[in-house]
Formats: structure tokens, sequence, C-alpha cells
């Protein structure tokens, strides 16, 4: 039986440990070595890696910095920021002249769209009052039953201002021009009588078409403009003589043309 | 010179003495450690381990048995290195100065006891190398594991299964010599 010391033994024994070093000048340099090592990494050259160490940091640091604050500006620029972040990069980049989209501005901007939108309902349905295009005659029955529906807001006054004015017959349908314009004012149904009746004009439409406007009682009330604006048709000139009565009422202040225009 | 060795730092600032102490007390053994793994050129590989130490020697700190410790784990990368090289290179050797191993095994592993060589040349190269860490060169069970990167439970697992069969080979070629005589 081998022992674990006769092993250890033999395996010592066994070991060739002759070195010939292949240069003579070997344990002559390993000095040489050692030294130029430690001189390598000390002093001088260790205070130079550190600063280019510090120096290396700053220029990173500065570096990321800029690198996030172009990406800021440009995501900033497509607007696409959260609003407060978007309004603090608007705010600060505004004080050397450059415009980025502003959250609060645009607000401002679509309020003041929607608005205008809303403003111009009436000038958009207002458009139609001058146009020249009537409807169809066929049209007017259901045009007078909303001209029902367009009737003045106040009835009696409508009914005071008829027996104000002589010209004006106390009920529809007396045929006349004049009667059928001032019924158009007061009533519809004078109206689509008068188109009935044959005395077609832009006039006419200009008077009947407001009135599908039927929500809109002073736009009604402009089918009795003065003729400015509905040149000198014979409808025109029966609501001129159809104004004086509206307008010299005093119960209808802000009807008429003057709202309209 | 302390118990006639230097201090670290002796060799640190590159003192002569303190490197012909080096030059003596590691040379025959990382030359012999080499040559047991069977290295082609013991002496190149010995050479090349010396002058890396004192080229890298500034970044040691540590103790004579750490120092110790890393010199033979340098030495084990360079060998573990050149037997690779070899295994991809194969050279064909014209000078047979050293005797060889039998059964065709060409490294010079056991020099002066063949049947010590053959019973090398049955290990693998790992055990080869603890055996020689641990018995020859007389490291300890944590500085093998940390050359050979492997736990130290491992290491000694693998050391004892190495040295049991290491001794079972020579108990029987002991048995065949005595049946042949």
């Amino acid at each position: 039986v081998i022992s674990k010391r006769q092993m250890r033994k033999r395996l010592r024994q066994s070991t060739d440990t002759s070195f010939s070093a292949k240069s003579s000048t070997l344990h002559e340099r390993l000095p040489a070595l050692a030294r130029a090592s430690s001189g390598a990494s000390s002093s001088a050259s260790r205070l130079g890696r550190r600063i280019a160490a510090v120096v290396g940091s700053f220029g990173l640091v500065g570096w990321l910095t800029v690198g996030s604050a172009g990406a800021l500006m440009t995501v900033a620029a497509t607007g696409s920021l959260p609003d407060p972040i978007q309004q603090f990069v608007a705010d600060v980049v505004h004080i050397v002249g450059i415009d980025l989209p502003d959250p609060a501005q645009q607000r401002r901007e679509d309020e003041q769209h929607r608005a205008g939108v809303s403003n111009s309902i009436p000038a958009v349905s207002s458009g139609p009052l001058t146009g020249p295009v009537a409807p169809p005659v066929g049209t007017f029955g259901s045009g007078s039953t909303d001209l029902k529906g367009a009737q003045a807001p106040d009835p009696e006054t409508a009914i005071r201002m008829s027996a104000d004015d002589p010209t004006i017959p106390s009920s529809p349908g007396d045929g006349s021009a004049v009667d059928s314009t001032t019924t158009t004012t007061q009533a519809v149904p004078a109206a689509s009588t008068n188109t009935i009746s044959g005395e077609h004009s832009p006039e006419t439409t200009a008077t009947t078409r407001p009135t599908t406007t039927t929500t809109r009682p002073p736009t009604t009330t402009t089918t009795r403009p003065d003729g400015g604006d509905h040149e000198g048709g014979h409808g025109a000139e029966s609501v001129d003589r159809g104004a004086p009565a509206g307008t010299s009422d005093p119960s209808r202040p802000a009807i008429g043309p003057v709202a309209n225009r | 010179l302390r118990g006639g060795r230097p201090s670290i730092s002796a060799l640190k600032e590159g003192e002569p003495d303190a490197w012909v102490w080096f030059f003596e007390e590691f040379s025959g053994q990382i030359a012999g450690y080499a040559r047991r793994m069977g290295v082609s050129d013991p002496d190149d590989v010995t050479g090349t381990v010396l002058e890396t130490v004192a080229r890298i020697m500034d970044n040691f700190s540590g103790t004579h048995s750490q120092f110790r410790s890393w010199v033979f784990s340098i030495a084990h990368s360079r060998i573990v290195d050149d037997l690779r090289r070899k295994s991809r290179r194969p050279q064909v050797e014209f000078d047979d100065s050293h005797d060889r191993g039998v059964d065709g095994f060409d490294g010079v592993i056991g020099s002066g006891d063949p049947d010590l060589a053959v019973a090398l040349a049955q290990l693998t190269e790992e055990q080869r190398s603890m055996l020689h860490l641990r018995y020859v060169l007389g490291l300890s069970m944590k500085e093998i594991a940390l050359i050979s990167g492997k736990s130290e439970v491992a290491t000694r697992v693998a050391l004892h299964r190495c040295a049991k069969r290491l001794r079972e080979m020579l108990e029987r070629s002991g048995r065949d010599q005595a049946v042949d005589r």
C-alpha cells in the first residue's frame, strides 16, 4: 500500500526543476522591469491619470447635459411634451426669442376659435338671405309652416304694428303685394301666399329663406330691409313699406336691418 | 531580508537582491511545474512568467503566501495557454533531450520514475496540475482553488479522487512488477 507521504516523495523526486534561462540577462532584467513598472504608475503618471479621469467625467456630464437639452428641445418643438413641461420650456426659450408651442396660448386660440365659430353662425345663415337661388316652389308650403313657428317673438307687437299702419291688413291673404309683404314680416302665411301668387323675385326668396332659420327672430326681422341689400325688387319695396311700422315701434328695439348689419 | 526572503516592497522597488532571491526561489519550481504539465518548452514558459511577474509587480499587494500563489496562478495561466496552443498546432520535436514517458506519452512528467510517469499520463491535465500544486509545491486547498478556478470543496473532492486513482495505479504497477519477478 502506498501512503500519501510516499506518493508525495515520489512526486517531488521525479520533478525536474532545472531551469536554464535562454537569456543570460534575465535575472538582471527583472529588477529593471519592476522599477519601470512601479515608476510608470507613480507620481506624475498617477496624477495625470486622475486629472484625465476628472476632465473626462466633466466632459461626460457636459455631453449628457447638452444631449439631453437638445433632445428636450427637439421634443418640445413638436409640442408633444406634457402641458406643464411644455409651458415651462416654451417660457424659457421665449426669453431668447424662440417660439415653441405654448399650451396656454393654444388653449386661448382654441377658445377664440370656438367663440368665432359660434358668432359666425348668424353670418353664415344670413348669407342665403342675399342669395339669388330660390328654393323650389313646392317647398314653400313647408316653409310657410316653418315661418309660422318663426313669427316675431312678440305677436302683440305685430298686431299693434298692423293696427298702427293702415296699409297692413288685419288678416293675412288680402292679395296685395303690400299686404303680403307685411304679412311676411308679421307672419308666414302671407309670404307663402306671395310666392304662390307668382310674384317671384329674389326678394321673395330672401324673405322666405331666412324664415327657415326660425330659431333666430332677429334674422326673421331681416326680411324687412330697407332695400339696400335686397335690391329693388317688388318684394323689397313692399318690405320697405312695412319696415317703418316695425322700426317705429319702440317695443321692437333690436330687430330689423340694424341688427343684421 | 527577513528569514532569507525580501519584503514585497523591496520587490516592488526593484532591489537587485530581492529579485535574485525571487529568481532562485521560483524559476526551478515554475520550470518543474511546466515540465510536469507537459509543456513543450518549459524554460521559455518560465522565463515568460518571471518577466510577467516583474512587469506587473506594482499591481500586487499582499503577504508572501499570497505572493506565492499569485506567481503560480500566473504560471498556471501561461502553461494552460501553451498547452492549448500546442493542441491547436502540434509540433514535432527533433531533440529528445529528456527522458520520455512510455506508452506513447511524449510529455516529460516523471523523470526517473517510469511508473509514476505512466500513471500521471493517464490523468487529466487538471488532475496533474492539482497533484503537483498540492504535493510538490505545497499550496493550500484555498490557493489551488483560486488557481484552478473552482470552489474549495470541489477542489478538495477532485484532489482526493485523483490522488486515490494515482495511488491505485501505482499499487497495481507495483504488484505487476512483483509478479514479474
